[in-house]
């Protein structure tokens, strides 16, 4: 019993669990058909903000403040370059994934070196990026008219395994991916001391530059493969689609443990988060409340977390 | 009549860190009127009994008695020591490096400011009078920012600003002269020993006897937290008290079996008149099997040594330093370069090795159990399971863990900075143990260490004074007063020649934004004249006022060291209501407007109240002000009151209505950080704990500060209202980013509380004229925001290269 409750206490995305089952049965029972294909769906449409929310986790977990704020700009321009390159042909969707990879991999890697050599605290560095890449999409906007979308990717968004989205088991792999790089490899032991203490991790022998340099690549990254997901599931490249993503994945890992101080990662948590803050959005749907009070909900559910955990910090003293 | 003679009184008192005796069973009293030295080698307990005294720490046990009159030592506080008329200058200065000379003094010494009309006038003569009693000559001007003084001014100002304390009785100066020239040391003397014969009371910390002898009534020789000897100072001389510190120490140790290992010439670090920023022709040649002790008075290079060595031993170039081997490096400070606080006591072992480790090769966890259990089972760390958080053990048991951590990554040189520190005897004849069978593996030890019992210990030591190796010792063959004689003598000569001289004037915060701005704006005109004249400005302004008056609140919070993500939503709400609330019932819109100006400033008490991170709750806020925005209205419209419309368009011949609201927000911004409170605000963002003593409540300098920013915040949103006359939930949110980055082009940092709101001005308008300036070039608008991004990146990589050339001076 003590080890659950210490277990709850260290772990405060249980609250947003718990959160989301009650949110899940009052939306089954309100709408009379109680089932897990609302909470699949549900799922399905988290799942594409968990993809980056997992990039967002590792650039604050680094420490210091760090935020990644190009995401809004990276996920947009990469909807239209992937939709450009793809152009509703199955046989451009690898050299579309390559290049968008490729992009995003120097998108990220940029990011560092304003972070690492010109000392520029990341929220401002990423957020210059973010007004580069906001104006690429924009360009690309004028001459965009596609609407089609690569059977191939239709399929993959529509398919399922036992009554699973095929998207919802990437981002649960995708989760195991980084749960594992997190605990048991070097690149995490080692993004996990620099946010703790960077002053520690050097003298450790923790190669700083490197270990951020990866951080900043790998948001990026996923945050293009969240691009290139969301486009085919909107039908289209907009602009401005982005634009929530930054506040919601920041939003998303808090409610789920992770230190925006830095440090410590929770991955389950970031997935719980992610799905907490989709069914919040739901529920409230179902029962007719405004997007003024999803907002309001979304914002003190982000503080009420938050105090959670430093309750718990306090008991701990 | 012996009784009025004394001041202070402390008897029997006691001080425990953890394994540590900081102070044991001590009695000591201070005389008015009198200079008491105190001496002694480092950890002898110096600063904390002058802690205690001050009511900085608690003792354990013992009384204090003041003036006759005894004292809760269990409630005793530093405001409690002012009272009584106790004031310290500390080693570390408390000045905080954002404010004026003047201003410095102003904040420690509010009290006597209460009456006063023109306060500034009145501290800057109180700093001037101050500075001149006690070092006539001085140059510093009163008006000067504190960061632009070196660090000897820094010193003098500190001084000076206790001893202008009215009702001072007694003075504790830790280490004052230390970076001190000999002339402004001379004028502190005289200066000590003039105020001296009028009765206060000083406690004089130094290591440079000379200055003892020529100065102090009395002399207190302390040695591991007790008295060693006190005298009168004609009793006794340089060389006595050299002895007296140091005999006892070596004597109890003599007998100590000790081999010296073989030498293990593959592992060596080679020094050939090896100089850098704070290292000076240092030359040594050390070998694997050698265990190597620093030592001297503390700040004279040991740590800057080992520091060099670990950090060019990752390095291709080197600069002529050899170093053949792997090196670790055994943290001492563990709190701030030790520990991984929130880490288990496995994770903290291991790190080493796993940064050392390809980046993503999964560890193979058998391999790191096996190495982390053999390390902390041979260092013999007291826990339940490795599992444990390294939090919970004590000291002694986390410096184990962090010597495990480079024995596990099996380092042929490792460096250990004074890791003894606050551990108990027992386990440090451990650690002895660990060291010498390292060396006899053929590790080469370099340790740092201010123990001087631990000398013992080594096999070879180097005395460092001024950064250079003053003195080589082998084991056995010295004395321990020789390595005192090295490390003292020095002292006194060290060049201070340009302690005074005035660093090059550095540029103000706000140049690089003023510049960019004023280059803007005379392309903007070149390219079209109208841009400008009267007209041409009054227009620039529409454009410009909503997301001016945002970075000027925007600027009160960076100013201490918050980022609110909120403000551009809080504006668009105030937007909102004004042209729906406001337009149907006038005093209703005003009372909710003044309770959301109420909410938000609570956002700065709950920050507080919590500790918890700013920008997450203003993060929810954020949601929150959207959220009731758009449930106050979700497509954007509605209508404005004609007067406040009227309020920022009224007619007059002079300019239009929305240019004089900016020109009185922005200067009063400026009057209101030049206020009283608003200097006692800006000290908050330097230096909190400085502040804190001094007596100002933190609560509510939060509360204000987040008040003030609402405040410039609802004005924005009401010149939102008053240009477009209806309301747009969305219109200001990318002013929260925006306005960040205006604060930190206008020179701002992020912490340090380093901002000026002309500078956030210039900042707002540079990044607004960018979109002016692509319009008249033909430039596609689409180009604004690259443009913008790039501005930025710009300006912040040039301010990098000056604060480098600053760095390198």
């Amino acid at each position: 019993m003590n080890k659950a409750l210490s277990y709850i206490k260290e772990n405060t995305w249980i609250w947003a669990l718990i959160g989301s089952t009650i949110l899940w049965l009052a939306m089954g029972i309100s709408s009379g058909q109680l089932g897990f294909s609302s909470l699949i769906s549900n799922a399905n449409t988290a799942a594409f903000l968990a993809i980056m929310a997992f990039g967002q986790m590792l650039v604050v977990t680094s420490g210091r403040g760090a935020i990644d704020l190009s995401i809004p700009g990276v996920l947009t321009l990469m909807a239209f370059i992937s939709m450009s390159i793809i152009n509703g042909k199955n046989s451009m969707i690898v050299p579309a994934f390559i290049a968008v990879i490729a992009i995003c991999a120097a998108i990220g890697f940029i990011n560092s070196l304003m972070v690492i050599y010109l000392q520029i605290p990341a929220i401002i560095a990423t957020m210059a990026m973010n007004y580069i890449l906001t104006t690429a999409a924009l360009l690309i906007n004028k001459h965009f008219s596609i609407f089609t979308v690569a059977p191939v990717l239709k399929a993959f968004l529509k398919g399922k395994i036992f009554g699973i989205y095929f998207s919802i088991i990437l981002v649960i792999l995708l989760g195991v991916f980084f749960w594992f790089l997190l605990r048991k490899t070097s690149y995490g032991k080692s993004l996990l001391a620099l946010g703790q203490n960077k002053n520690a991790a050097s003298l450790a022998g923790v190669k700083t530059a490197r270990v951020e340099m990866v951080t900043y690549i790998l948001c990026s990254v996923l945050t293009g493969i969240a691009g290139i997901l969301v486009s085919a599931r909107v039908g289209s490249a907009v602009l401005g689609m982005g634009d929530t993503y930054t506040m919601d994945t920041v939003a998303s890992i808090v409610i789920g443990g992770t230190l925006i101080s830095g440090g410590r990662a929770n991955v389950p948590g970031t997935l719980v988060g992610c799905l907490f803050l989709g069914l919040i959005s739901a529920a409230m749907q179902v029962i007719g409340c405004s997007v003024g009070a999803q907002n309001i909900a979304k914002g003190a559910l982000i503080i009420l977390v938050l105090m959670l955990g430093t309750f718990q910090k306090k008991s701990a003293k | 009549m012996e009784n009025n003679k004394c001041f202070i009184e402390a008897k029997d008192i006691l001080k425990i860190y953890g394994p540590t005796i900081a102070v044991n069973h001590l009695d000591i009293t201070i005389n008015k009127g009198e200079v008491l030295a105190l001496v002694g080698g480092n950890g002898a307990g110096k600063s904390t009994i002058t802690k205690i005294l001050s009511g900085v720490i608690n003792c354990d046990s013992g009384s204090i008695t003041i003036d006759g009159e005894a004292i809760d030592t269990n409630k005793y506080s530093t405001a409690d020591a002012r009272k009584k008329g106790i004031f310290v200058v500390h080693q570390e200065l408390s000045l905080c490096k954002n404010l004026t000379v003047y201003e410095n003094f102003y904040v420690e010494q509010y009290q006597q400011f209460y009456k006063s009309h023109n306060w500034r006038k009145t501290a800057k003569e109180l700093a001037k009078k101050a500075l001149d009693n006690v070092f006539p000559g001085n140059t510093i001007d009163v008006n000067a920012g504190l960061n632009t003084l070196t660090i000897a001014q820094q010193q003098m100002v500190e001084i000076a600003r206790a001893t202008s304390t009215p009702d001072l009785k007694m003075l504790v100066l830790d280490e004052p002269t230390s970076s001190l020239p000999t002339e402004e040391t001379n004028q502190l003397q005289e200066y000590i020993k003039k105020t001296a014969a009028n009765g206060i009371a000083y406690v004089y910390i130094s290591h440079r006897l000379k200055e003892i002898m020529y100065l102090a009534d009395r002399v207190f020789i302390m040695q591991n937290g007790s008295k060693k000897h006190e005298c009168l100072i004609s009793e006794t001389n340089e060389q006595d008290m050299v002895e007296r510190m140091g005999s006892g120490i070596g004597s109890q140790n003599k007998k100590l079996e000790f081999n010296t290992p073989a030498l293990n010439e593959k592992v060596s670090i080679k020094m050939d008149n090896y100089s850098s920023k704070s290292l000076k022709n240092i030359s040594a040649q050390m070998y694997g099997g050698e265990i190597i002790c620093l030592t001297g008075l503390e700040g004279n290079g040991q740590l800057e040594f080992i520091q060099e060595i670990f950090y060019k031993a990752r390095k291709r170039n080197k600069n002529g330093l050899e170093i053949n081997g792997k090196v670790a490096y055994v943290a001492g400070d563990r709190k701030k370069d030790g520990n991984f606080p929130l880490w288990s006591i496995k994770d903290n072992t291991i790190i080493s090795n796993l940064a050392n480790s390809l980046l993503f090769k999964p560890l193979n966890t058998k391999n790191v159990n096996d190495l982390v259990n053999r390390w902390n089972g041979r260092l013999k760390t007291k826990c339940n399971s490795t599992d444990e958080s390294i939090m919970s053990l004590s000291g002694g048991n986390q410096q184990k863990v962090l010597i495990a951590r480079a024995m596990a990554v099996d380092a042929d040189i490792i460096i250990l900075d004074d890791p003894t520190r606050g551990v108990d005897v027992e386990t440090k004849l451990e650690l002895y143990e660990v060291f010498h069978e390292a060396a006899e593996n053929g590790k080469l030890i370099i340790w740092r260490t201010s123990d001087d019992a631990e000398l013992e210990y080594c096999t070879r030591l180097f005395v460092m004074t001024r950064g250079t190796i003053g003195a080589e010792f082998e084991h056995g063959k010295y004395e321990h007063s020789d390595i005192l004689k090295v490390a003292f003598e020095n002292q006194e000569k060290k060049d201070l020649k340009k302690a005074l001289e005035k660093k090059a004037k550095q540029p103000k915060l706000y140049l690089f934004a003023l510049i960019t701005t004023i280059i803007l704006y005379t392309i903007c005109g070149i390219l079209s004249p109208t841009v400008l004249s009267k007209r041409g400005v009054e227009l620039l302004a529409v454009g410009y006022a909503p997301f001016i008056f945002c970075a000027l609140s925007q600027t009160f919070i960076i100013g201490l060291g918050h980022i609110d993500l909120s403000v551009g939503a809080f504006m668009g709400l105030v937007n909102v209501v004004t042209a729906t609330i406001l337009d149907h019932n006038t005093a209703f819109g005003i009372f909710v407007l003044i309770v959301l100006l109420a909410a938000y400033s609570l956002m700065g008490l709950f920050i507080y109240w919590r500790n918890v991170p700013p920008i997450i709750v203003t993060l929810g806020m954020s949601f929150v002000w959207t959220g009731i925005a758009y449930n106050l209205q979700d497509m954007p419209g509605g209508h404005v009151p004609e007067w406040m419309v009227n309020l920022f368009n009224f007619k007059n011949p002079v300019l239009n209505g929305i240019l004089i609201w900016l020109i009185i927000c922005i200067i009063a911004s400026i009057l209101i950080y030049r206020s009283k409170y608003g200097t006692a605000l800006r000290g908050y963002g330097n230096n909190e704990t400085a502040m804190k003593n001094s007596g100002w409540s933190k609560a509510k300098a939060y509360f204000m500060i987040y008040f003030i920013a609402g405040c410039f915040a609802m004005m924005g949103g009401f010149a939102q209202s008053g240009i477009t006359g209806a309301s747009d939930v969305n219109a200001s949110s990318t002013y929260t980013m925006l306005t960040v980055a205006a604060v930190i082009i206008g020179g701002g940092y992020f912490s340090g509380g380093v901002v000026t709101h002309f500078g956030s001005v210039c900042g707002a308008i540079s990044l607004t004229m960018v979109s002016i300036l692509l319009g008249l070039l033909k430039v596609n608008t689409d180009f604004t925001a690259t443009v913008q991004g790039l501005v930025l990146i710009i300006i912040l990589s040039i301010r990098l290269i000056k604060k480098g050339e600053k760095a390198n001076e």
